[in-house]
C-alpha cells in the first residue's frame, strides 16, 4: 500500500527542524520492526547530515519527496515551504507496516539539480539510501519469493560441474 | 439575513525570518552546487548561519547577504547578493514566497568557476544588530568592474522579502 505523509517546513519551522523530524519518522517507523535495530536508521541516515536541511530549504522535496521502501511498505515523504507548508495536516506518527520492515529497507532519494552531485556522493556512503527511480508499488514477500522460484538452483550446481 | 466567517492567521516577524533565512541559504547551496564549488561547508555551518541570518532578520538589522566567488587568479566573480527589505509595520496576514522556478531557470544560464574557487558569505546591516556565534567583521570585495544583473524577488514573507542580485565579469 502506497503512503505519503507531509512534512511542513518554512515559515512553520526550520529546514533543519523539518529534516530532524523526518528523520525521526522514519526511524520510528523502521524500528518498529524486530529486524531493524534501534539507532541502525540514524547511522544510516548519518551521510545526509546538512544536505538533508539543504533539500528541504531548498524546495527539493517538494514534489517528488524521498520515498521508503521495503516488503509491504511504500512510503513517500514530502517536505513543504512557503505559504503550502502553512495548510499541512501533519502525522508523525510510525507508519503501518513499519513492523514488518527488514534490513533490506531502502530510501530513494530524489533529484535535486545543482545538488545532485552531493546527494550521489552520499548514497555512495550507505547500502540504504538509493538515487535510482523508486518502484512504483512495495515489494511484497509473496512476488520476492515467487521471483527465488523462477531459478532452478539445481539446475544452476549441474552447470558448474 | 447572511452571515459572513472569515478566520484569519496572524504570523510573527518570527516566521517571516525563518522563511527568508531558509530560501537565501538553500540557493546559496544550489548556486554553488550549479558553479561547481564544494558545498559541503555549508552544509558544517547550516544552523549556526541559518540562526544567525534568522535573528538579524527578526530584528530588522540584516540590510543583505552576499556571496563571493574567490577564484584562484584572485579574481572574485561571480558575486551574488541576497538585499532584504522590510515592511513597516508587518501585514500580519500570510503571504509566504518562494520563487524556485525562476531560480532554477535563472541558475541554467550560470556557468562553471574554475577548480580551486572558494566562497565567502557576508552580511551587512542597516545599523545596530545583535552578536550572533561565528561571525565578525569582514571588508567585502569591490564592485567596481563587475556588470550587475538583477533577479527581482526571490523570496517574501508578510514582514520582509528577499531580492537576488547577480555581479560578474
Amino acid at each position: 500500500m502506497e503512503r505519503t505523509r507531509l512534512i511542513a517546513a518554512a515559515p512553520v519551522r526550520s529546514a533543519s527542524e523539518a529534516w530532524q523530524i523526518l528523520s525521526t519518522l522514519l526511524a520510528d517507523t523502521l524500528e518498529q520492526s524486530s529486524l531493524v535495530t534501534n539507532g541502525s536508521v540514524a547511522t544510516e541516515l548519518a551521510p545526509l547530515k546538512g544536505l538533508g536541511t539543504a533539500l528541504v530549504a531548498g524546495g527539493h522535496l517538494e514534489s517528488k519527496g524521498l520515498v521508503l521502501v521495503d516488503n509491504g511498505l511504500h512510503l513517500t515523504i514530502r517536505v513543504l515551504t512557503a505559504d503550502a507548508a502553512l495548510d499541512v495536516e501533519e502525522n508523525l506518527n510510525p507508519v503501518p507496516g513499519g513492523a514488518s520492515a527488514t534490513d533490506g529497507w531502502t530510501l530513494y532519494l530524489p533529484s535535486a539539480g545543482p545538488l545532485d552531485n552531493a546527494v550521489k556522493l552520499a548514497a555512495k556512503k550507505s547500502s540504504h539510501l538509493s538515487t535510482n527511480d523508486p518502484p512504483a508499488s512495495a515489494p511484497t514477500e509473496k512476488s520476492v519469493r515467487g521471483s527465488h522460484g523462477l531459478i532452478d538452483l539445481d539446475a544452476l550446481r549441474g552447470l558448474g560441474n | 439575513m447572511t452571515s459572513t466567517s472569515v478566520s484569519t492567521a496572524t504570523y510573527t516577524r518570527t516566521h517571516t525570518a525563518t522563511h527568508l533565512a531558509d530560501v537565501i541559504l538553500g540557493s546559496i547551496a544550489d548556486i554553488l552546487g550549479t558553479l561547481g564549488i564544494d558545498v559541503t561547508r555549508v552544509f558544517a555551518d547550516w544552523d549556526r548561519d541559518q540562526q544567525a541570518i534568522s535573528a538579524w532578520i527578526a530584528e530588522g538589522s540584516l540590510a543583505s547577504v552576499a556571496l563571493e566567488c574567490h577564484q584562484p587568479t584572485g579574481a572574485v566573480s561571480p558575486i551574488f547578493e541576497f538585499p532584504v527589505s522590510y515592511v513597516g509595520t508587518g501585514e500580519g496576514d500570510r503571504k509566504f514566497t518562494a520563487d524556485r522556478a525562476a531560480l532554477a531557470r535563472y541558475l541554467a544560464k550560470l556557468q562553471t568557476v574554475p577548480a580551486g574557487t572558494v566562497y565567502r558569505i557576508f552580511c551587512s546591516y542597516t545599523g545596530s544588530h545583535s552578536s550572533q556565534p561565528g561571525w565578525g567583521p569582514a571588508a567585502r570585495a569591490a564592485l567596481s568592474g563587475l556588470r550587475s544583473y538583477s533577479f527581482g524577488t526571490l523570496a517574501s514573507g508578510p514582514h520582509a522579502s528577499a531580492g537576488l542580485r547577480y555581479f560578474t565579469k
